[in-house]
C-alpha cells in the first residue's frame, strides 16, 4: 500500500470514528434538550380536559338536571418523548408479543396462559389454550388445546383447506370474537373459536383511501400519553346515579368499533355485518410551539388513543348503544396534547388543546435558540438532506435517528406545505444559516492550518470542501490526521517549514541546518569489492579521495 | 545489482524540530564488519532504530537485505539479528519464556549454539529478566540475537555492561560470525579498542553528517596529526584545507588534518617550518580529534 | 503466528477471563430465573442486561491491557525485530480479542436458546429476537474491544481510563438509540471496520 492511500485509508476510518461519536454525542445533546424542555412543560402546562355537564345534547336534550359530570383528561407523561422514541424502546415494544408490530397477539410466560399469534409459515391465526376438565379420578387438570384459523375456517388442525391469511392485523382487546383485516385480502374477518367459524365481510374498494392500519384498540405509544376518564356519582344537582351510563374504552358494549385508517380517519366497523361505516372522524395533531397541527396522520403524531364512547339510559339496565369517540393525540415534540369528542355522527362536540402559559412561551425562546445552536452542529449535508424526506418521517423517528434530523427547524417548514414549493425551500435553508456559519470558520482555520503546515492547494481544497459538507466531525478528522510535525524555521525566509519536505513550501528554498555546524572535512572511501569479486555501487562522495 | 545489506540514501530525521541526521549516504558492504561511531546524541542509535523500521525517517530511505526498511518482510526480520541499546526485552518474562518466544518467531534457530552460548555465559533460565544483571541482560541479547545464525547482526554499543571477559568472548563471537561466508555486521560502541580490533570499515557521525567512511586503514592513512615547529611564532592561518584540529603555542603547532595529500605538503613547507613530526594515533585518538568541536574551521567553500 | 496468539493469550489471561465469568454469571441467572419461574423473569432480565454491559466494559479493558501492556512493557520493539512484522502483531492481538468476545457471548446465546427450547412456547418471534439481540450484543462487544485498542496505544493514564470511558459509553449507547436489529448491525460492522482501520494505521506507524 503506498503512503498515498494509506492516508487516504486512515482518513477515512478516522472519519467514519469520528462521525459516529460525535453523531451519537450530539443525539444525546439533543435528547436531553428535548426531555429537559418536556419536563418544564409538563411541570408547567396544566393537563387537557373535557367535560360533559349533561349527556350527549343529540341524545337527551339540553336539560341540565338529567345526567352527570363526565370528565376526560389527557396529558403527555414524563420523558414522553424518549419513551415513544428511543430505538431500544420501540425495538422492544415492537418484537415483544403484543407488540404493534408482533405477530403475537396474546402471550403469556404462563404455560396454563392462551397464546394467540399468527403463523407466517403455516398463514394462519393460531389460538393455543386451555380449559379446566376433570380427570377419570375426579381431580381437576388443566386441558391444551388448539384452533387454527384460515380465511376459510376453524379447524383443530392445520389444513390448507383453511386458506391463507397473508398480511393480517387483528383487534387485540381479548374479549370479543376476533376481528381481523387483511391487508392483501382486503376485507375482515370474524374468528369465533368457541364456534369454530370464519365470518367474512365484503371487499374494500381497492380506491388508495381504505387503508386500515390497526382496529379495535387505537393506540400508539401509549406509555407517552395518559388518558383518563373520569365520572362523577352524582348529578349537577346532587342526586346520586347509582349506575353509571357512560363507557369510554374498548369494551365491548356495542357492536361498532373503531377501525383506524392510514390517512388518519377513523371509520367504524360493524361487527356483525364486517362493513365498513365511513365517518368524518379524524386524528387531528395538537398545535404545539413548533408546529402549527391539524388533521394528522398516524405517523405525524407522536402517541394517539383512540376510545369509543357506549352509553345507556341512566339507572342500569338497558343495552349500551355506540354514543361516540374521544381522541386523544399527542403531538410530534411530545409537549402539546389535543383532546376531540366526536357523537355517533363523526361531528366534534368537545374539543380542547394544550395551553401554553406565556412565562413557558417566554422561556421557549432560550429553548429554541439552544434547539438551533444544536442543530447547527450537525453535519450540513444531513441537515440539508433532512428537508426532502420531511414529510415521510414518522412523528417519533428524530428520537433514533444520528444521521438526519427530522425534528430539525427545517425539516419542520419542509412540512408545514404553505406556499409554492420553491418558497419553501429558501425559507426552510434560512435555518441552515447557523450552520453554515460555523463550518465556514471552521474551514477557513483548516485552510489556515493546512497552509502553516505545507499541505498542497489540492489536499487543502479537499479538506476544506470536506469540513464544508460534513462539518465538525470533519473537522475533528482532519485535527487527529494532520501531519504532526513540529515546523522548523527556514533559513531563508523565517518561517516555519515542513521537515519531511525537501523544500520549504512558502519560498520553495532548499534545506540548510544552520544550528549543525558539520566540519568542512570528509573522508569518504571507495566501497570495498563483494567477496565474490563483483564491483559494488560507489559512494556518494562528498571530498575527492587522495 | 546493489549488493550492499544496508544502504542508506540522504537519510534526514527531525525530532521535534531538532535536527539529528541530516543527509546521511552509506552503503555496508557484504561480508563487512562496519563500526559505527559518534559521540552521545550524534544519531547513531536513530540510525540503527531507522534501518530496523523502528522509527520512520523524515526524509530519505534506507535498505535492508533489499527491502525498504518501512516495508521490510517478516522473512528479511528473520535475517537479521539485532542487539539493542538498553536491551529490548520483556522484563517480566521468565528467560526460559522469552527465549521460546524467540524460538518461536525465528525462521532459523540454532539450538546447539545457542546452548554453548548460554552456558559459557551461565544465563540462569528460571529467572525473570527484570531480576538479571544489566550484564546479564546483555549476554542474553546476544545470544538471542547470535541464535537465529542471522544474515545481517546489528548491534547498538553490545558490549555495555559487559565485564572484561563478556566482551572478549563476544569479540570472539563476533569473528566467528564474520567468518561464515556473507555475514555482516554493523555495530555502535564506545569502546574504540574493540571496534579498532574487529572492525573493517569505520563511519563517524558528528553535526548530523557522516565526515568519514572508509576502511580503518584509509583513516589512519589519510588523517595527519603533526607537529610543527616554526623558526619564529606560529603562523596565524596556514592556507591549509581540511584541517580537523589546530592547537598553537608559541612556536609549536599540533595540527590534525584530513586527507593529507603533497599538495597540502607543498604549502605547509612554504612556512618553512624548523621540524615536521608526524605523531601515530590510534582510532580513540582519531576519534577524539574528529569529533572535538571545532576551533579553528576553514570555511566550507574553501573545501576542494 | 500461533506463537504471537499463545503469547496474547498468556500475557492477557485475566483480562480475557473477566467477561467469560461475567457471561458465566449471566448464565447462571437465566437458569435461575427459567427454573424457579415467571416471578423471577424481570429480576433476572434486568440482572442479565447489567452484566451484559459489564462485560463490554471488559472487552474494552482487555483491548486497552493489550496495548497499553505493549507500549508500558515494549513488546512491539523487540517483536518487530524477530521474524514478524506489525501487522502480524496487531491481527493476533485482535484474533484474541475477538475470541474473547465469542468465548464470552456464544454460550449465554446457546444457554439462552436452550432454556427456550424447554420452557417457551415454540413461537418464531424468540428465534429472531435471541439473533438479532446476539448478534447485536457480539457486534458490541467487539466494538466496546476495538475501542479499547484504539485508546489503549498511549502512555498517557489519565487518556486512557477517561478516553476510554467517554468512547465506550458513546458506542453502547448506540444500543439505546437504534436498539437491536439490522441497522444497528450495520453500524456497528462500519464502525468496527474503521476502528480497525485507524488502530492499524497508529499502531503501524508509531515510533517503537
Amino acid at each position: 500500500m503506498n503512503a498515498r492511500r494509506h492516508n487516504l485509508a486512515n482518513v477515512l476510518a478516522t472519519g467514519v470514528v469520528a462521525a459516529v461519536l460525535v453523531l451519537t454525542g450530539l443525539f444525546w445533546a439533543r435528547s436531553l434538550w428535548g426531555t429537559l424542555r418536556h419536563n418544564w412543560r409538563f411541570h408547567a402546562v396544566p393537563e387537557v380536559r373535557v367535560g360533559w355537564s349533561s349527556p350527549f345534547l343529540w341524545e337527551r336534550g339540553n336539560d341540565p338536571n338529567l345526567g352527570a359530570p363526565y370528565v376526560l383528561t389527557a396529558r403527555p407523561l414524563p420523558d414522553a418523548p424518549l419513551r415513544a422514541g428511543l430505538g431500544l424502546v420501540q425495538y422492544v415494544l415492537s418484537r415483544m408479543p403484543m407488540g404493534p408490530e408482533s405477530y403475537v397477539y396474546r402471550w403469556s410466560l404462563h404455560p396454563d396462559e392462551d397464546c394467540l399469534y399468527y403463523d407466517r409459515t403455516l398463514g394462519q391465526i393460531v389460538y393455543n389454550g386451555t380449559k379446566k376438565v376433570t380427570n377419570l379420578d375426579g381431580k381437576p387438570a388443566i386441558a391444551h388445546f388448539s384452533y387454527y384459523a384460515g380465511p376459510e375456517g376453524v379447524a383443530l388442525l392445520p389444513d390448507e383447506k383453511l386458506g391463507r391469511f397473508i398480511d393480517p392485523i387483528v383487534d387485540r382487546f381479548p374479549l370479543r370474537p376476533l376481528i381481523v383485516y387483511d391487508r392483501g385480502l382486503t376485507r375482515f374477518f370474524a374468528i369465533d373459536w368457541t364456534g369454530q367459524a370464519v365470518r367474512k365481510g365484503p371487499e374494500l374498494p381497492q380506491d388508495g383511501r381504505h387503508r386500515p392500519v390497526q382496529i379495535g384498540m387505537l393506540e400508539k405509544n401509549q406509555q407517552s400519553l395518559q388518558v383518563m376518564f373520569v365520572q362523577s356519582d352524582k348529578d349537577r344537582s346532587g342526586r346520586h346515579i347509582p349506575a353509571s351510563n357512560f363507557m369510554v374504552g374498548p369494551f365491548p358494549m356495542t357492536h361498532r368499533t373503531p377501525v383506524l385508517d392510514a390517512s388518519g380517519r377513523i371509520d367504524l366497523l360493524d361487527m356483525d355485518t364486517l362493513e365498513l361505516v365511513r365517518s368524518e372522524m379524524h386524528l387531528r395533531a395538537p398545535a404545539s410551539l413548533y408546529s402549527r397541527g391539524g388533521i394528522a396522520t398516524p405517523k405525524e403524531v407522536a402517541a394517539y388513543s383512540v376510545s369509543p364512547i357506549s352509553s345507556r339510559p341512566p339507572g342500569g339496565g338497558g343495552t349500551w348503544t355506540y354514543a361516540g369517540c374521544s381522541v386523544a393525540a399527542l403531538s410530534r415534540d411530545g409537549t402539546s396534547v389535543r383532546l376531540d369528542v366526536f357523537d355517533p355522527n363523526g361531528r366534534v362536540v368537545a374539543s380542547n388543546e394544550t395551553t401554553v402559559p406565556q412565562h413557558v412561551r417566554t422561556g421557549g425562546g432560550g429553548l429554541t435558540l439552544a434547539k438551533l445552536a444544536l442543530e447547527s452542529l450537525h453535519p450540513p449535508i444531513f441537515l440539508f438532506l433532512s428537508y426532502f424526506p420531511a414529510s415521510q418521517f414518522e412523528a417519533t423517528a428524530g428520537y433514533r435517528s444520528l444521521l438526519l434530523l427530522p425534528d430539525s427547524f427545517l425539516a419542520m417548514k419542509a412540512r408545514d406545505k404553505e406556499g409554492r414549493p420553491i418558497e419553501e425551500f429558501f425559507a426552510s435553508m434560512v435555518f441552515m444559516i447557523p450552520a453554515l456559519i460555523l463550518v465556514l470558520l471552521l474551514a477557513w482555520r483548516v485552510d489556515r492550518d493546512g497552509g502553516r503546515i505545507g499541505l498542497s492547494k489540492n489536499e487543502r481544497t479537499a479538506w476544506v470542501a470536506g469540513t464544508v459538507v460534513f462539518g465538525l466531525p470533519a473537522y475533528i478528522t482532519y485535527r487527529l490526521t494532520r501531519p504532526k510535525v513540529t515546523p522548523v524555521t527556514c533559513a531563508n525566509c523565517g518561517m516555519g517549514r515542513r521537515p519531511d519536505l525537501e523544500k520549504c513550501h512558502h519560498c520553495g528554498s532548499p534545506w540548510v541546518v544552520p544550528e549543525l555546524v558539520p566540519p568542512a572535512w570528509r573522508v569518504i572511501g571507495e566501497p570495498e569489492p563483494a567477496e565474490d569479486g563483483s564491483p559494488s555501487e560507489a559512494q556518494p562522495a562528498s571530498s575527492p579521495v587522495q | 545489482m546493489n549488493d550492499s545489506p544496508i544502504v542508506v540514501e540522504n537519510l534526514v530525521k527531525y525530532y521535534e524540530g531538532r535536527c539529528v541526521l541530516d543527509g546521511i549516504s552509506l552503503a555496508v558492504p557484504r561480508g563487512c564488519i562496519y563500526g559505527l561511531l559518534g559521540r552521545n546524541g550524534s544519531g547513531k542509535t536513530t540510525m540503527i532504530r531507522i534501518l530496523l523500521g523502528l522509527e520512520p525517517p523524515t526524509r530519505g530511505r534506507t535498505v535492508v537485505l533489499g527491502q525498504d526498511s518501512m516495508r521490510l518482510s517478516a522473512q528479511t526480520h528473520g535475517r537479521v539479528g539485532y542487539v539493542a541499546e538498553g536491551h529490548y526485552l520483556i522484563q517480566s518474562y521468565k528467560v526460559r519464556r522469552l527465549v521460546g518466544l524467540c524460538k518461536g518467531l525465528s525462521l532459523r534457530w540454532n539450538e546447539e549454539f545457542f546452548g554453548h552460548l548460554m552456558e559459557a555465559f551461565r544465563l540462569p533460565m528460571d529467572r525473570k529478566v527484570k531480576d538479571l544483571s544489566a550484564g546479564m541482560r546483555a549476554q542474553l541479547n546476544l545470544a538471542l540475537a547470535m541464535a537465529i545464525d542471522p544474515e545481517l547482526l546489528i548491534l547498538d554499543d553490545p558490549t555495555l555492561g559487559l565485564d572484561t571477559v563478556a566482551r572478549r568472548q563476544f569479540l570472539e563471537l563476533a569473528i566467528d560470525v564474520i567468518q561464515r561466508q556473507g555475514r555482516t555486521i554493523l555495530f555502535s560502541s564506545h569502546i574504540l579498542a574493540d571496534v579498532e580490533r574487529i572492525a573493517d570499515r569505520i563511519g563517524v557521525l558528528v553535526a548530523g553528517k557522516l565526515v568519514v567512511d572508509c576502511t580503518l586503514e584509509e583513516l589512519k592513512s589519510r588523517i595527519k596529526k603533526l607537529r610543527v615547529i616554526f623558526p619564529e611564532r606560529a603562523p596565524e592561518d596556514l592556507y591549509l584545507t581540511e584541517i580537523v584540529n589546530q592547537q598553537k603555542q608559541g612556536r609549536e603547532m599540533v595540527l590534525t588534518v584530513a586527507n593529507w595529500n603533497p599538495q597540502k605538503q607543498a604549502i605547509l613547507e612554504t612556512f618553512r617550518p624548523e621540524s615536521c613530526t608526524e605523531l601515530p594515533m590510534s582510532l580513540e585518538d582519531i576519534f577524539i580529534e574528529c569529533t572535538r568541536p571545532a576551533s579553528a574551521v576553514v570555511p566550507q567553500e574553501m573545501v576542494g | 503466528m500461533l506463537t504471537l496468539i499463545r503469547r496474547e493469550i498468556q500475557d492477557n489471561l485475566v483480562y480475557a477471563l473477566a467477561p467469560c465469568a461475567v457471561s458465566a454469571m449471566c448464565i447462571g441467572a437465566m437458569i435461575y430465573a427459567s427454573f424457579v419461574g415467571v416471578e423471577v423473569a424481570m429480576p433476572a432480565i434486568i440482572c442479565s442486561t447489567l452484566l451484559l454491559l459489564a462485560s463490554f466494559v471488559g472487552f474494552s479493558i482487555l483491548g486497552a491491557a493489550q496495548m497499553y501492556g505493549d507500549r508500558a512493557r515494549r513488546i512491539s520493539p523487540l517483536l518487530s525485530t524477530l521474524a514478524v512484522t506489525r501487522h502480524r502483531i496487531l491481527a493476533a492481538r485482535v484474533l484474541v480479542g475477538i475470541l474473547a468476545v465469542l468465548l464470552a457471548t456464544v454460550p449465554v446465546l446457546a444457554t439462552a436458546v436452550i432454556l427456550l427450547r424447554m420452557f417457551a412456547p415454540p413461537l418464531e418471534f424468540y428465534r429472531r429476537m435471541v439473533v438479532e439481540i446476539f448478534l447485536t450484543a457480539v457486534l458490541m462487544g467487539t466494538a466496546c474491544y476495538s475501542i479499547g485498542l484504539l485508546v489503549g496505544w498511549t502512555t498517557n493514564r489519565a487518556w486512557l481510563i477517561l478516553g476510554n470511558f467517554l468512547l465506550l459509553t458513546l458506542c453502547v449507547s448506540l444500543m439505546g438509540v437504534k436498539g437491536f436489529g439490522p441497522e444497528v448491525m450495520l453500524l456497528l460492522l462500519v464502525f468496527i471496520a474503521a476502528v480497525w482501520g485507524r488502530t492499524w494505521h497508529k499502531f503501524t506507524s508509531a515510533s517503537l
